[in-house]
Order: structure tokens, then sequence, then C-alpha cells
């Protein structure tokens, strides 16, 4: 190789890239292994149970099977997954909107917080299963009523999380902010929503888990696409094999977006 | 005869409830402009209580506060600069940052100012490099001292500091008095220091107020410099020492 006054040091960095990918990886291996080990052998024993077995594909598909319908369905399995996490996110966004903007009412007013929390805790009470086809009576068939039933599903938590992160001020600090001379706004804006960020994204990770869950119910009870209306046909023409392989899809599709929260958190919060 | 700086007259405080607690009984102190003055008592005695009396965030129960003439204590707030023994930096903010704080909170400047009045101090504050550090980077000396040049920033004329090398180790401790007493005149009129730390007060001090256990009164007030900026020897210090501690001790005797 010629001499290249910057190798050395393109090198070093290479060297340096490289390790700390290496070193990732590990970690990465580290936290997934065993739960990824754990999954190996349940999907094992299930394949072997059900060659030994001989049970009925229709009723219990071993895993390879369900393998490669889903390999073999692809693009249809990825059309409704897109349109089912429209929905989610769209939900999701709705929520946290919702979310922040209940919290702040909660904090800013001792009335609103009197008048509110019981609501929210009452509305957690409804049971989504039985109004979802009404809302599908009053909302119809499109995006719109499992934009609302994946909201109802997560806008608590959010809600919860922020208004006590809030809360959570260190009355020392809020003293401070008063002595400086900080108006009700710079309080919030400054000390107040700052220090609730950890707490919002704590609730926004439960919230993503329940939301994936409430737009597939949603499709359940009324759809043309996604994902939920998807396993319900494949269910209704015996095709157990493509009924696992959508939930697992939503599975995976969850834990992608739950993950994703984590790395949005990792932007957004630095100073953890 | 020019009128002091702060004036606290027969200031009494009892917090209202189920059983009252009476807090401070008849305290009358005051402070120069130039003075630094520090308030010695047990822990519980109120000290900061009076605190916060001064600052205008509680009003007293009977008595009289005046700083710079002024009685409000919407004004007198503005008036004072705090420090407590937390150092309460933001942990999201740089040093930069918490420490052009108070100049953004009051709106005065832009933030680019804010910050470029934060960072023509910073190496008298022993943080220069340090302006985009995140506090946790810190060591709690370091801290401290974003703390103070928080506070220092606003120049506002009464320091008033709450215990606020309490929480640091002997050493820096120590490393920190020194540099105080060398620094704030560079913000401020006057300062008045809590603490329960004897030697501290002495060292610090033009002059030391000793305070009683609950419901806290004056009970002594010591002279440790007579000329400002004189520098007594040790064996002067040693003495006023003394007369602190024996004052202390009188009051911790239950009567």
């Amino acid at each position: 190789m010629k001499a290249d006054p910057l190798g050395s040091a393109s090198q070093n960095h290479d060297q340096y890239l490289w390790r700390s990918i290496a070193e990732r990886a590990a970690s990465f291996t580290l936290a997934a292994g065993p739960p990824l080990a754990v999954l190996v052998a349940l999907f094992g024993a299930w394949e072997i149970y059900v060659s030994a077995s001989g049970i009925n594909a229709v009723t219990l598909p071993a895993p390879s099977r369900i393998f490669d319908a889903a390999v073999l369905n692809r693009d249809l399995l990825w059309t409704h997954s897109l349109v089912t996490l429209k929905e989610t996110v769209l939900g999701l966004f709705v929520s946290i909107v919702l979310g922040i903007a209940l919290a702040l009412l909660i904090d800013a007013f001792a009335p609103a917080r009197r008048a509110l929390y019981p609501l929210l805790v009452g509305s957690q009470t409804i049971p989504v299963v039985v109004i979802a086809p009404l809302l599908i009576l009053w909302f119809g068939f499109e995006l719109t009523p499992k934009i609302v039933v994946v909201t109802l599903y997560t806008f608590f938590p959010i809600t919860v999380a922020f208004a006590s992160g809030l809360a959570a001020a260190d009355p020392e600090a809020l003293t401070l902010m008063r002595l400086l001379g900080a108006r009700r706004w710079q309080t919030l804006a400054l000390l107040q929503v700052p220090q609730a960020l950890p707490y919002l994204f704590t609730g926004l990770r439960i919230a993503v888990t329940y939301a994936m869950v409430g737009a597939v119910f949603a499709e359940w009870s009324g759809a043309r696409e996604g994902l939920g209306i998807y396993v319900l046909l494949m269910k209704n023409s015996f095709r157990t094999d493509m009924v696992f392989a959508a939930v697992f899809l939503i599975a995976l599709l969850s834990l992608a977006l739950f993950v994703m929260v984590g790395l949005i958190e990792k932007l957004v919060v630095r100073w953890r | 005869m020019r009128a002091p700086l702060l004036s606290v007259s027969e200031v009494s405080k009892t917090f209202a409830g189920r059983r009252p607690l009476e807090a401070l009984r008849h305290v009358s102190l005051r402070v120069e402009s130039g003075d630094f003055v520090s308030i010695v008592g047990p822990s519980g005695c109120g000290k900061s209580t009076l605190f916060n009396l001064i600052a205008g965030i509680e009003t007293p129960s009977t008595g009289q506060i005046s700083l710079r003439g002024e009685t409000d204590p919407d004004a007198r707030r503005l008036s004072c600069g705090y420090m407590f023994q937390k150092d309460l930096l933001f942990p999201w903010r740089s040093v930069i940052d918490n420490a052009a704080l108070g100049l953004e909170v009051a709106g005065a400047c832009s933030r680019s100012e804010a910050r470029e009045r934060a960072r023509a101090l910073l190496p008298r504050f022993g943080l220069a490099g340090f302006e985009s550090s995140r506090p946790a980077e810190l060591s709690g000396g370091m801290r401290q001292r974003v703390a103070l040049l928080r506070t220092l920033l606003l120049q506002r004329p009464l320091l008033l500091l709450d215990e606020p090398f309490a929480s640091l180790d002997a050493l820096t401790r120590r490393e920190l008095q020194d540099w105080l007493r060398d620094t704030w005149r560079s913000g401020s009129e006057a300062a008045l220091l809590v603490t329960h730390d004897v030697r501290e007060a002495v060292y610090l001090s033009d002059r030391v107020y000793v305070m009683s256990p609950r419901p806290g009164s004056i009970v002594a007030e010591i002279t440790v410099r007579r000329e400002r900026g004189a520098q007594p020897n040790a064996l002067e210090l040693a003495r006023c020492e003394e007369q602190v501690m024996a004052a202390l001790r009188l009051e911790a005797v239950p009567q």
C-alpha cells in the first residue's frame, strides 16, 4: 500500500468503530441470547410434538409449516401489516397529544385534577371489546374507529405518567425558580416539562405494548384491511398456519415499536 | 448614619396548625453594605425559615424586614441571590446553560447574551473548558461553583447562603471557602451565611450571630473583623470561635 498521511489515523478510527460495533453486538447478544434460546427450545419442542403425534395441521401446524406459509404470503402479510401499523402509529400520536394536554391541564388546575382523574380511571374500566362494534357503527369501516380504539387503550398510561412527572419536580427546585423570579410558564417550560420527559417515555413504553393489540382488535370488529381482519378471514377458512404467522408478526412489530420508543428516548433524554 | 442594606427587626414566625410551631422569636439583625455576616445555630433552629422570610417567600407573623428600604416581599425576593445546600443544577442543561438560567428567566437579555456573560466568568469559577459538560460529569465542588455562578450572575444585592458547603468533603469545603471569600463581591453588595460550622462562620465573616434552638432567637453577636478586609491571625480567630462556642453551649443547656 502507498504511504498515506491519513492512513494510520483512519485505520485507528476504523479499529475504534469496529470495536464499538463489536462491543454493541456482544452486549446485544448478552441481552437477547437467553430469551432467544428459550424461544428456539419452545419452537423445537413444538416441531417435534407435531411430527411425533401426527396432529392435524388445521388444529396445530408445525412452526416450519407456519414459516413456509408466511414466506409464501409475504406480500399479503406486508400489505396488511402496513395498514395496522399506520392505525397504531396514528392512534399513538393522538394519545401522546391528548395525554400531554390532559397532564398539563391536571397539573395546572387542582379543580381539573379533581374533576378529571376519576373520569380517566373510569375510562379504563370501559370494556373496549364491547364498544368497538359500536364505534364501527358510528364511524364506519375506515380509519377513525381504529384510531379511537388505539387511543382508548393507550392515552391513560401516557397521561398518568406525564402528570406524575410534572408533579415530581423537586420542591427546592420550584423554590429556586420562584426566587429567580420565574413566571408560571417558565417554571413549566424550564423545569417541570424537561424533568417529566423520562416519565413520559415510561408511559409511552407501556402504551406501545397495548397499541397494536388495540388496532388489531378494532380491525377484528370490522375492517377491510389489516392484520386483525386478516386473522379473522384465515381462521374462517381454516388456515391456522396463517393465523399463527399473523400473530407472530403482530408480536414482532409490537416489539419493534417498543425498541423504537427506547431509541427515541435515548436521543431525547440524553442526560440519563 | 446610612440605613443598613438589610434590617430585620423583632421578627417572629409561628407556623399555624393543629400544634402551632414557633420557629422564630423576636429576631433582630442588620447587614451593612459590604458585610459578610454569618448566623450560627444548631440544626432546626429556624435558620432556613429566617432566610425564606428575608427572601419574601414566607411572611413573618410579626416584625419588620427591610431590604434596601423595601418591605414588600416581592421586591425583596428580586434583591436576593439564594444559594442552597443542594446545588439544584438541572441535569438536562449544560454547565453554561445552568449558569445562565437566572439571566434567562429574568429575560433581561437574550439567551445567547446570557450564555456569553456566563462564559466570560467560567475561568474565574474554575470551570474553563467545562461549559458544555453536564452536571453529572462534575465533582461536588464544581457543581457548587456552577450554582454560585448562577446566583452571582444575577447581580442581586444580598447573597443568601444556606449551608452551601455542608454536603462537601472537608478539603473541598476549605478550598471553596477561600475561593468564595475572594469571589462573592463580584456579584453582590453583602452576604449572609447560615451554617452550623463555627469555624466556617468565623473564617469567612465580619460578624457572627449566634442563634438559640427552637424557637430561634439571636443570643449573641460576635465581631470578628472590626475593619473590612482585615485579616485576623490564627489566635484571634480561635478566640472568636471560642466565644461562639461558649454562646452556643449556654443556649444548648435546657432551662
